[in-house]
């Protein structure tokens, strides 16, 4: 079974352009986060749970990688959002 | 009332009964202090400034310079700023008494306040728009800001900018403006209108010398404006002027970080310097020529 994710606790965030920065309530830290796809960095932040499949067709529509690239993308970003508490691990 | 209508030995008895109780921005300051230096330095600094009644008004800090203690008084002569009676940081030289007093009450401001974010940052207003210059000590800022408010730029605050939590707008603090060292003679040879308050030699932070808010800006200190622009200012020598727009997520980190209290307003915090960037156009800014630096502010656009 494919591992799931959710948000952890609530954000607030705000998109410019290319960049992001989110308020995480619980913690009380602010991340930026550059050149994330809104749309993907929407569907990373949600509180309905989501696997990487779900992102891999999130990111398919935004951007342009290799089959590779995208998946090791998509591990990094879920790395970097659990080492920062935005994201948390469901099973 | 203001403080121009009384004569130094009347502000010096104020100030050492009830206290001195000025009008600066929102806030409201009673000053109590024997030092007769003050006294000569706020009749220069805050001569245009309102005296409110000790009686009837709310105050929101009071403040006082004292001999640190009995042997101080006699043999080391050192001063000491108390906030509320209780003193706050090592004594230091009496003779730097005049700006002890302009640093604890910034202090005050920048601890002690939370309904408003409080940015380690200069800011002045044209147009309509306020230009937010966060920068560490030596940057230039202060330098910058007292040349702008002699070229028609309205100072809302050398030090603290002072954001209204509920909308967003800054809320006007015009004290008089710290230079420090060879900026007190730049200022001086550039604008010899200027008024200057007393020296204060050998400090911690070298010679530092205070100049007289403009009167035009102490007369509109309730008049608070939207950001227009959030603008980082490096003084290089030999640098060309130059600005160069940056991003709005790294611009709503780096104020963040020049802020006294971000994080003690949670969430509030956020929401409001999101509001604040959102609205305003994001720059860097290299310079080591006050005409350059003054050409580049002027053209300045409004935000869309």
């Amino acid at each position: 079974m494919d591992v799931k994710y959710c948000i952890s606790g609530k954000v607030t965030s705000a998109f410019w352009d290319k960049d992001c920065v989110i308020y995480h309530h619980e913690s009380g830290n602010t991340h930026l986060m550059n050149d994330v796809p809104e749309a993907l960095l929407k569907s990373c932040l949600s509180h309905i749970p989501y696997d990487r499949n779900d992102l891999h067709e999130v990111i398919q529509q935004c951007s342009e990688f290799s089959e590779q690239d995208l998946s090791e993308y998509i591990n990094e970003l879920l790395a970097m959002l659990i080492k920062k508490n935005l994201i948390e691990q469901l099973n | 009332m203001k403080v121009q209508q009384l004569s130094i030995l009347e502000i010096a008895d104020k100030l050492t009964k009830n206290g001195l109780v000025i009008q600066v921005g929102v806030f409201s300051y009673s000053i109590q202090t024997k030092y007769s230096s003050i006294a000569e330095s706020i009749s220069i600094l805050y001569a245009d400034f309102e005296i409110l009644n000790n009686e009837d008004a709310f105050i929101d800090f009071h403040v006082s310079i004292e001999p640190a203690n009995i042997i101080s008084k006699f043999i080391h002569r050192k001063a000491q700023f108390l906030s509320d009676g209780f003193p706050l940081f090592n004594p230091l030289p009496f003779q730097h008494a005049p700006a002890i007093i302009e640093w604890g009450m910034n202090w005050c401001v920048s601890s002690q306040i939370n309904t408003h974010l409080i940015i380690h940052a200069a800011v002045i207003e044209k147009s309509g728009y306020a230009a937010i210059l966060p920068a560490p000590p030596g940057s230039g800022k202060s330098t910058l800001t007292a040349a702008l408010i002699q070229e028609g730029w309205r100072l809302l605050s050398d030090e603290l900018t002072i954001i209204d939590v509920e909308n967003g707008r800054v809320a006007p603090f015009p004290r008089p403006v710290s230079l420090k060292n060879q900026s007190i003679d730049i200022i001086k040879k550039r604008y010899p209108s200027v008024v200057f308050g007393p020296l204060s030699i050998d400090t911690t932070k070298g010679t530092v010398c205070h100049i007289k808010p403009p009167l035009f800006s102490v007369h509109q200190q309730l008049l608070g404006c939207p950001v227009g622009w959030v603008i980082f200012p490096k003084y290089k020598q030999g640098k060309n002027a130059e600005i160069t727009e940056i991003s709005k997520g790294q611009t709503l980190m780096d104020v963040a970080d020049n802020s006294f209290n971000y994080s003690r307003l949670g969430s509030t915090g956020f929401d409001v310097l999101r509001k604040v960037i959102d609205g305003a156009d994001c720059y860097q800014f290299h310079y080591s020529n006050l005409d350059d630096a003054i050409v580049i502010f002027e053209t300045l656009e409004p935000p869309e």
